[in-house]
This record gives C-alpha cells, sequence and structure tokens, in this order.
C-alpha cells in the first residue's frame, strides 16, 4: 500500500516538474522572441549600437537559459539557437541589413522549432 | 565525456531507485506486463546514455512514468481479478492424471517435445507420473505429482481470487454445485473466497478479509 503512496506522489511531482518545466520553455522562448523582434525593429530604424546591444543581451540570457533548455530540450537544437546568436550583434551594421533580417528570421525560426520539440504541436 | 559519464550515473540511480520501487516481483518471475516495462524501462535508460543529444529530464520522466504505470497496474490487478487475468492470463492445464491436455499444446505454441523437456528439468521422466501440470502465465511449468505409497495427494485448486479451474472439479469427479454448497456450509460467496484447495479429502478454504485499509488478505478457517 505504502509503494502506490510513493507512485501517487512521484506522479504528482512529475506532473508539476512537467507542468514548471513548460511554463519555463513558453516564457523564455516567448521572450527572446520578443527582445529578436524589438532589436530587429531597431535595426531597421536605424539605431544599430542599441540593435547590438540588444542582440548580445539576448545571446547572454539564451546563454544562461541554455543551462536549463539542455535538460528539457534537444541539445542540438539549443546549439543551433545559441549558434545564430552569437554571430547577430555581427550583423547589425548599415551595411549588412539584409542579412540581419536573414539571420534575425533564422534565430525565431530556431525559437519555434525549440518550442515544437516540447509541446509538440499543442 | 563527462556528460556522458553524469548521465549514466543520474540514469543507473533512477532505474535501481524505480525497479526498487516497483519492488521483488520485478526481479524475480516476469508476467508478460511487468516484462514489457521492464524492457521499456531499459530501452529508455540505453538510448538516454547513448544519445547525449536527448534531454535528460525527458528520459528520466519516462522512466519514471513507467515506474508509476507499473505499480498502479499491479495494485489494480491485485484488488480486481478480472484485470489480473487480462493482465497476467490464467494457467493452462497440459497434464491430467497422467495425460496430456493435447488440445492444450497449439494453444500455448508448445510440442509435446517442449513439455517432456520441461517434465525433465523437474526430474520427471513420464507425464504419467504427473497427476496435474500447468503452464503458469509467466511460461514455468508446475507439476503435482502423483501419490506414492506413503505421500498424500496434492490439493488442487478449485478457487482463486474469483477464478474457478473447473477442470480441477471434474478430475476430483465434483461439480459446480457441490462448490456452491460447500461455501454456503461457510456462510460465503464464492467472490468471498481468495482460496480453495482440494484433494478429494482434505480441503483448505481461506477467505478474503478486508483490512481496516479496505485492502483484501487471506484468513484461513
Amino acid at each position: 500500500m505504502r509503494r502506490n503512496w510513493y507512485a501517487a506522489g512521484l506522479l504528482l511531482l512529475l506532473i508539476l516538474a512537467v507542468y514548471s518545466a513548460g511554463v519555463y520553455v513558453d516564457r523564455s522562448l516567448r521572450a527572446l522572441d520578443q527582445e529578436l523582434a524589438s532589436a530587429c525593429a531597431c535595426a531597421e530604424q536605424g539605431a544599430y549600437r542599441q540593435a547590438r546591444d540588444t542582440f548580445r543581451e539576448t545571446a547572454r540570457d539564451a546563454q544562461r537559459s541554455s543551462k536549463l533548455w539542455l535538460l528539457l530540450i534537444r541539445r542540438s537544437l539549443v546549439d543551433q539557437l545559441n549558434q545564430t546568436l552569437a554571430t547577430l550583434p555581427h550583423y547589425a551594421t548599415e551595411e549588412n541589413r539584409s542579412d540581419l533580417a536573414v539571420e534575425t528570421a533564422r534565430a525565431r525560426e530556431q525559437a519555434r522549432q525549440m518550442r515544437l520539440s516540447f509541446f509538440g504541436r499543442l | 565525456m563527462v556528460p556522458a559519464l553524469f548521465r549514466t550515473v543520474v540514469v543507473y540511480v533512477t532505474v535501481v531507485a524505480a525497479l526498487r520501487l516497483m519492488g521483488k516481483r520485478q526481479l524475480g518471475e516476469l508476467q508478460p506486463s511487468e516484462l514489457v516495462t521492464t524492457l521499456m524501462v531499459s530501452n529508455v535508460a540505453s538510448i538516454c546514455i547513448d544519445e547525449p543529444d536527448l534531454p535528460l529530464f525527458a528520459s528520466l520522466s519516462l522512466i519514471l512514468l513507467l515506474t508509476v504505470l507499473e505499480i498502479f497496474s499491479s495494485t489494480l490487478a491485485c484488488l480486481n481479478p478480472a484485470y489480473a487475468r487480462l493482465l497476467f492470463g490464467k494457467p493452462i492445464t497440459v497434464i491430467r492424471n497422467g495425460e496430456i491436455v493435447q488440445s492444450a499444446l497449439p494453444q500455448l505454441r508448445i510440442t509435446a517435445g517442449d513439455l517432456l523437456e520441461a517434465l525433465r528439468g523437474k526430474d520427471i521422466f513420464s507425464p504419467a507420473d504427473v497427476l496435474w501440470a500447468v503452464v503458469e502465465p509467466n511460461g514455468h511449468i508446475s507439476t503435482a505429482t502423483r501419490a506414492g505409497p506413503q505421500r498424500t495427494t496434492p490439493m488442487l485448486p478449485i478457487l482463486v481470487d474469483d477464478t474457478l479451474y473447473r477442470e480441477n472439479l471434474s478430475a476430483l469427479q465434483l461439480d459446480e454445485q457441490w462448490l456452491d454448497a460447500l461455501l454456503q456450509q461457510h456462510s460465503l460467496k464464492r467472490r468471498q473466497v481468495l482460496l480453495l484447495l482440494y484433494n478429494g479429502e482434505e480441503l483448505l478454504l481461506v477467505r478474503k478479509k478486508t483490512t481496516r485499509n479496505g485492502w483484501s488478505c487471506g484468513e484461513s478457517l
């Protein structure tokens, strides 16, 4: 009988852990997407220094979040996103505007794929 | 390298804890559903160690979920005999009074040679020496040999946890009316019986007992 209580406790813990993980993945990826969108908007308005800073801050945030993401999402997807984010500040210049738009779209798509990896088609 | 070592230690600890939680049943003779759970847990664990790309949390969650399902399923099987029969199956008689029940062999997909081999493994060299032999749901064969000059006749199960062994009743030249009359003498209904064994002379009747926690256990009459 005691084993059933342990199992019920374990199931409850598992549900809580999966729920918390889901909330964390959702919030962190949503925040990342918003930061990328706002950095891209800055670059489009010609505020390249501010865009560079925002891209760097986004990359740092993603690095920090990666510690938990790696427990929840496939490593290859996290690595791809971090690699793309690392290149973004270098594209935030007048002459690289189209490349910046392409790379930002790539990063946002990679974040979307990470979301899909955790939630599926939910 | 270091993450792989870490993952191995974590997976090892989790699988040991999971098997410990599932209990001794998982370590001895496995029933079909228990075998499936054990195979799945070991498979998930090995994939988790082999594939560093896979998130650790996902693999551990699957192992723990399988553990929880196995515990709940075996508890439900204890509480509900019909579910237990569905999950574990029922023993099938293969020898009765020294004669092989031939209709049971294709049902079990075993040959007479396989049966004789299993009997030899129990130091029995002729089916004629066997009073009753059954193939258990876990694939093992259990035998009751014929009574020798100084041995008593083995007890045969008649009613076990809601399961009526009609073939044993017929072997003892009894019928369900006899069983119901016997239970009536003890003011019992079939579903109140945990175990009823009989050999034509001796009777072992164990009544289901409900404890404070609502669990059933045997009480010998």
